[in-house]
């Protein structure tokens, strides 16, 4: 109760919390959110001789040194969103920096030291709800995949939220609705001349209904690799080759491009599939840049959006042109393009890996290191919402089966009817179409409410 | 007729209680009140009409079965009354599971009539006084008083109210209009204003009643003849003296002619002339109503129902109309059977206010006057059980209320009756409401069977039902925890009864030689029956029993009373408004109003946890 009560005191804090995985990894992510989110991290950044300002930076990245020990510059990547178009709807910084969990308890401690209380469970996607960023649905959404803030699980709801699943469920939830209604009229209405229920299409019904629910059983099984399937943005300045490399990327798969309607960027994304069979959705966000870019207001929530659902991001650069003063630090991967036009000799010491889109040179090696980079990203979110959406699919399709038995063995309409309810409400909850305890606990839960 | 009533004693001039109404609302409460203790005057305008069959002979049927039998688990009366009364006793959907089997009498409506009469005038601490209210009398949001026509003021603490179709009642037969409550009765009108100027919401719903017809003038040899059952399922936990001889329905047909006689008048009817504002249920439709929604039909089932054994009236189930006279005769006589009929009363169709039910508590109470109950058709139900249902919880809680004691709010797992009350309390009525099985989403478990089983603590505080009834339930539950654990321990082949008897053609009886004990006193065939019926929904009832644990989460969540919808930010302006007016006591509550949300109920409870933490429900914004 008191931690609640301060909590509710110091709705103006500003919060900070790892927002990547724990544990060691490559890249781990700092966020801050509040009032005080820039001033802070502002105090710890050096770019030149003093500390840095970063309230010339309005929205985007760049790179910088972050002053964390005495003598000790960090180099890292920043990243601004100011109020109110950020996840939050406050001002957010996020740090992209080398994933140690020592040096990101250490850059924690820092941060706590200059202000910023340590986030409760799930209090940035509270925020973002309590801000109007996010609607209700969508911050349940938030909370039903939610245990502790991190990307993956922020991009898993991001990608229910766009609402494909439920078309689906609400068809299967008419036709039991349709059959439920027949059987309810039969029950109810047995003292008066109707004869509505006719056994042998009842058992068709069910039939199909139960073929249905399983295909989207199966559906929902694949979800982690294709439909919540791993987003790889490419980023890069215009110049780079990006398009070109996006293109050459799908060669010989029949690309699944699409222009989303209503935004003022060209937005493609296309199906790819990496060594070993893992499939990714290769997405070129042609507004994706970084400082200096200059984005419309459309553009910026197009590219936050696309950032917030990333994966990773490959970072390509003009090879032409060298790594030059691109970030790197953000990406799984740099790409060096145009590898056709500059010879081994002169490709220099940097990591780069080299790309040529017109000989197709060293495209395979970039699909064979992406999965490598993947490996073990699977992520827990998107598993956990397959899990939640799968167990009650399937306790869906069992109270089908149930009620095929049921009729079958002649136990009686009323029973075939408990299952149908049995199956309605599970596909409710899936969707969150109805009253649900299991969706309303996951708020209390992980909104840090009520604790 | 008007019997002596000493208008000067305390009981009539300062009764605890006042209950304005004596139908099928208003006798149960007045007797629920009087046994729990609280002096009650029942006003009536009629003192002879108490309890009064106003449409069918009958009590029970679909859902209403259940009902009744709750309503007797709890000490009401209808269930003794019926039972006593009955013409016919019929078992519905029989051949069905027993979760939806329903007890249905034909009543005598004479005798029935004239039981209550006389079980009321012997109630102690019951008076009935025949009067008109006319005006509700409140101070600072609470009942005082009422004001009668003819006594004067009566001062009280608590008026139920119960009028039926009597508030603003109107009847219409074709294009004639007269003002009443029933035929041959009075409406209620200064109290519809009374009510309006308190701020209620009125509105107005429509009933239909079908002629009456003259039995000896009737060719049951043309008709389908339907006996009662030859064991009959009564209503009552308590037995009670069994009738002799039941009397036979018939069953008969409307035909084509009836229905382009209908056709070609359906512009003189009530209800197509525009003469009727109010709507009426649509399952429960006039013959013109009928003929014109499903014109594809060329026939109609009508039951031709004995009203009583001591006058020659006969009721035709399934023709109620508000069609001339004339049009009435002529169609009713194109029905075989009917040909020579003799029509004794036509039929009619009758306009009446009723109060939104959203104004109410769970117990029934107004939330605009303390000490106000509404209960009956003036909720927007229709159907006798409905409203008994209704009087008796609104009398028993109008008297914990009076004792300052806590509420006895029936759960929707629990009872028909917390459905019932559950659906008009959050939901309100858009037609009048009646009850079906289908409204119970744990219909497994509210069978007719178990009414005593599940309510026995409920009887048990209120103190209504008696020690036999509690006595017989005790019992009812031991032998039938014995006989589970029985048929869990014997096995036939290897396998344990209890397995054996979830199929469904398995029946106990197939087992007798193992289970001999079940076959000698007290166990008995209903006992049996249940324990049967146990044992096969076995998975389901356990199935529906984690739904209620987890359904009983959510109700348990209480809403404080405080919390202003206004200041909890967000919300839709649709969902703002249901709460603030339905004001739920929970959020499972609050999850049944239609048209609130998933997203609606997170926010609440949001607030509400602010609320706890100490803030004013209102979220900040960061």
């Amino acid at each position: 109760m008191s931690e609640s009560v301060e909590y509710l005191r110091s709705s103006a804090d500003t919060i900070v919390a790892l927002s990547s995985p724990p544990g060691p990894a490559p890249r781990g992510v700092l966020r801050l959110s509040g009032p005080r989110a820039l001033a802070i991290v502002g105090s710890f950044l050096v770019r030149g001789d003093g500390p840095a300002d970063l309230a010339d930076l309005s929205w985007g990245a760049r790179p910088a040194a972050l002053l964390i020990d005495r003598g000790t510059a960090l180099q890292v990547d920043v990243w601004v969103m100011r109020a109110p178009r950020s996840y939050t709807g406050q001002d957010v910084v996020e740090l992209h920096l080398p994933g140690s969990p020592a040096l990101l308890d250490l850059c924690l401690e820092r941060f706590r030291l200059a202000g910023a209380r340590p986030a409760l469970p799930g209090e940035f996607t509270e925020r973002a709800f309590l801000n109007g960023r996010l609607d209700l649905a969508q911050a349940e959404a938030v909370a039903a995949v939610i245990h502790a803030e991190s990307e993956d699980e922020r991009r898993a709801a991001l990608t229910i939220l766009e609402g494909r699943a439920s078309r689906e469920l609400d068809e299967l939830a008419g036709r039991a609705k349709a059959i439920l209604a027949a059987i309810e009229l039969d029950l109810d209405f047995s003292d008066q001349d109707i004869e509505i229920v006719v056994p042998e299409t009842l058992a068709g019904d069910l039939a199909a209904l139960g073929a249905a629910l399983e295909l989207e059983l199966r559906r929902r099984e694949a979800l982690p690799r294709s439909v919540l399937g791993d987003r790889l943005l490419l980023v890069g300045a215009a110049n780079a080759g990006k398009s070109s490399l996006f293109n050459a990327l799908q060669d010989g798969q029949r690309a699944l491009v699409s222009e989303l309607a209503g935004t003022t960027r060209d937005y493609l994304e296309a199906d790819l599939e990496l060594a070993g069979g893992r499939r990714v959705t290769l997405v070129d966000c042609a507004g994706t840049g970084h400082e200096g870019d200059d984005l419309d207001a459309e553009g910026h929530r197009l590219r936050e959006r696309e950032l917030a659902r990333a994966a990773a991001r490959i970072e390509v650069v003009d090879g032409r042109l060298g790594p030059g003063g691109g970030p790197g630090a953000a990406a799984v991967l740099r790409v060096a393009t145009r590898a056709d036009l500059v010879p081994p000799a002169e490709r220099g010491r940097d990591e780069l890996l080299w790309v040529s889109s017109t000989t197709g040179e060293g495209l395979a090696e970039l699909k064979r290191a992406l999965a490598e980079k993947l490996e073990g990203r699977a992520s827990a979110a998107f598993a956990h919402l397959a899990e939640r959406q799968g167990r009650l699919l399937a306790r869906a399709l069992e109270s089908v089966h149930r009620a095929e038995g049921a009729l079958a063995e002649g136990l009686g309409l009323e029973l075939v009817a408990a299952d149908l309810h049995d199956l309605l409400q599970a596909l409710r909850a899936i969707t969150g179409a109805d009253y649900d305890d299991e969706v309303l606990s996951a708020i209390m839960r992980d909104f840090c409410i009520g604790k | 007729m008007i019997q002596e009533v000493d208008e000067t004693r305390t009981t009539v001039r300062r009764p605890d209680a006042v209950v304005v109404g004596g139908g099928h609302a208003g006798v149960e409460a007045a007797r629920a009140l009087a046994l729990m203790g609280q002096s009650c005057l029942l006003v009536s305008l009629r003192r002879d009409a108490l309890g009064r069959m106003s449409c069918n002979p009958s009590i029970g049927g679909l859902a209403k079965g259940q009902l009744v039998r709750e309503l007797d688990a709890l000490g009401g009366l209808m269930g003794m009354i019926a039972d006593r009364s009955a013409l016919q006793f019929r078992l519905l959907n029989a051949s069905k599971g027993p979760a939806v089997r329903s007890p249905r009498c034909q009543s005598d409506n004479v005798d029935y009539n004239a039981r209550v009469v006389a079980e009321l005038e012997n109630t102690p601490g019951l008076e009935i006084l025949e009067d008109e209210v006319v005006e509700l009398i409140a101070e600072d949001g609470r009942i005082v008083g009422v004001d009668c026509a003819r006594v004067g003021r009566i001062e009280t603490r608590v008026v139920v109210l119960t009028t039926g179709t009597f508030l603003g009642g109107r009847l219409h037969v074709g294009d004639a209009v007269e003002i009443g409550g029933r035929v041959d009765e009075p409406a209620a009108h200064r109290l519809s204003a009374s009510l309006l100027r308190h701020g209620f919401r009125l509105g107005r719903l429509k009933t239909g009643t079908p002629p009456r017809l003259h039995r000896d003038s009737i060719d049951f040899a043309r008709m389908e003849l339907q006996e009662g059952d030859a064991s009959p399922t009564t209503f009552s936990y308590l037995p009670q003296p069994i009738i002799d001889r039941q009397i036979p329905c018939h069953i008969t047909r409307t035909g084509p002619r009836t229905h382009a006689i209908i056709a070609a008048n359906l512009e003189r009817s009530a209800m197509y002339s525009g003469s009727i504002s109010g709507r009426g249920p649509r399952y429960c439709p006039s013959i013109e109503d009928k003929i014109h929604r499903f014109a594809g039909r060329d026939s109609h089932q009508v039951f031709i129902e004995p009203e009583s054994r001591s006058t020659p009236i006969y009721y035709p189930n399934g023709i109620s109309t508000s069609l001339p006279a004339e049009v009435q005769e002529a169609f009713v006589r194109s029905i075989p059977g009917l040909e020579e009929v003799e029509i004794l009363r036509h039929g009619y169709a009758v306009e009446y206010d009723y109060v939104d039910p959203t104004e109410l508590d769970s117990r029934l109470m107004t939330r605009r006057l303390a000490g106000l109950f509404h209960a009956g058709q003036l909720n927007g139900t229709t159907g006798y059980e409905e409203a008994a249902a209704q009087g008796f919880m609104a009398g028993a809680n109008a008297a914990l209320w009076l004792r300052g004691e806590e509420p006895l709010v029936l759960g929707r797992h629990e009872a028909y009756i917390g459905v019932l009350i559950d659906d008009l309390v959050t939901r309100g009525v858009q037609e009048p409401y009646r009850m079906f099985t289908s409204l119970a989403e744990h219909r497994l478990l509210l069978r007719h069977d178990n009414a005593d089983l599940r309510l026995a603590a409920a009887a048990r505080r209120l103190g209504i039902a008696g020690p036999e009834r509690l006595e017989r339930s005790g019992t009812k539950r031991e032998l039938l925890d014995r006989g589970r654990r029985l048929v869990a321990g014997r096995q036939r082949d290897g396998r344990t009864l209890d397995r054996l008897l979830r199929r469904q053609d398995a029946r106990l009886d197939d087992h007798r030689d193992l289970l001999p004990e079940l076959y000698e006193a007290p166990w008995d065939v209903e006992i049996r029956t249940l324990l049967e019926t146990e044992v096969r929904y076995q998975g389901y009832v356990e199935r529906q029993h984690e739904l209620v644990a987890k359904m009983r989460k959510a109700e348990t969540m209480a809403i404080p009373a405080e919390l202003d919808y206004a200041r909890v930010p967000q919300l839709r302006a649709e969902a703002r408004e249901k709460l603030s007016a339905i004001r739920p006591r929970t959020i499972g509550q609050a999850a049944r109003i239609s048209g609130i949300s998933q997203p609606d109920l997170s926010l609440v409870m949001i607030a509400i946890r602010r609320l706890e933490a100490g803030g004013s429900g209102e979220t900040g914004r960061g």
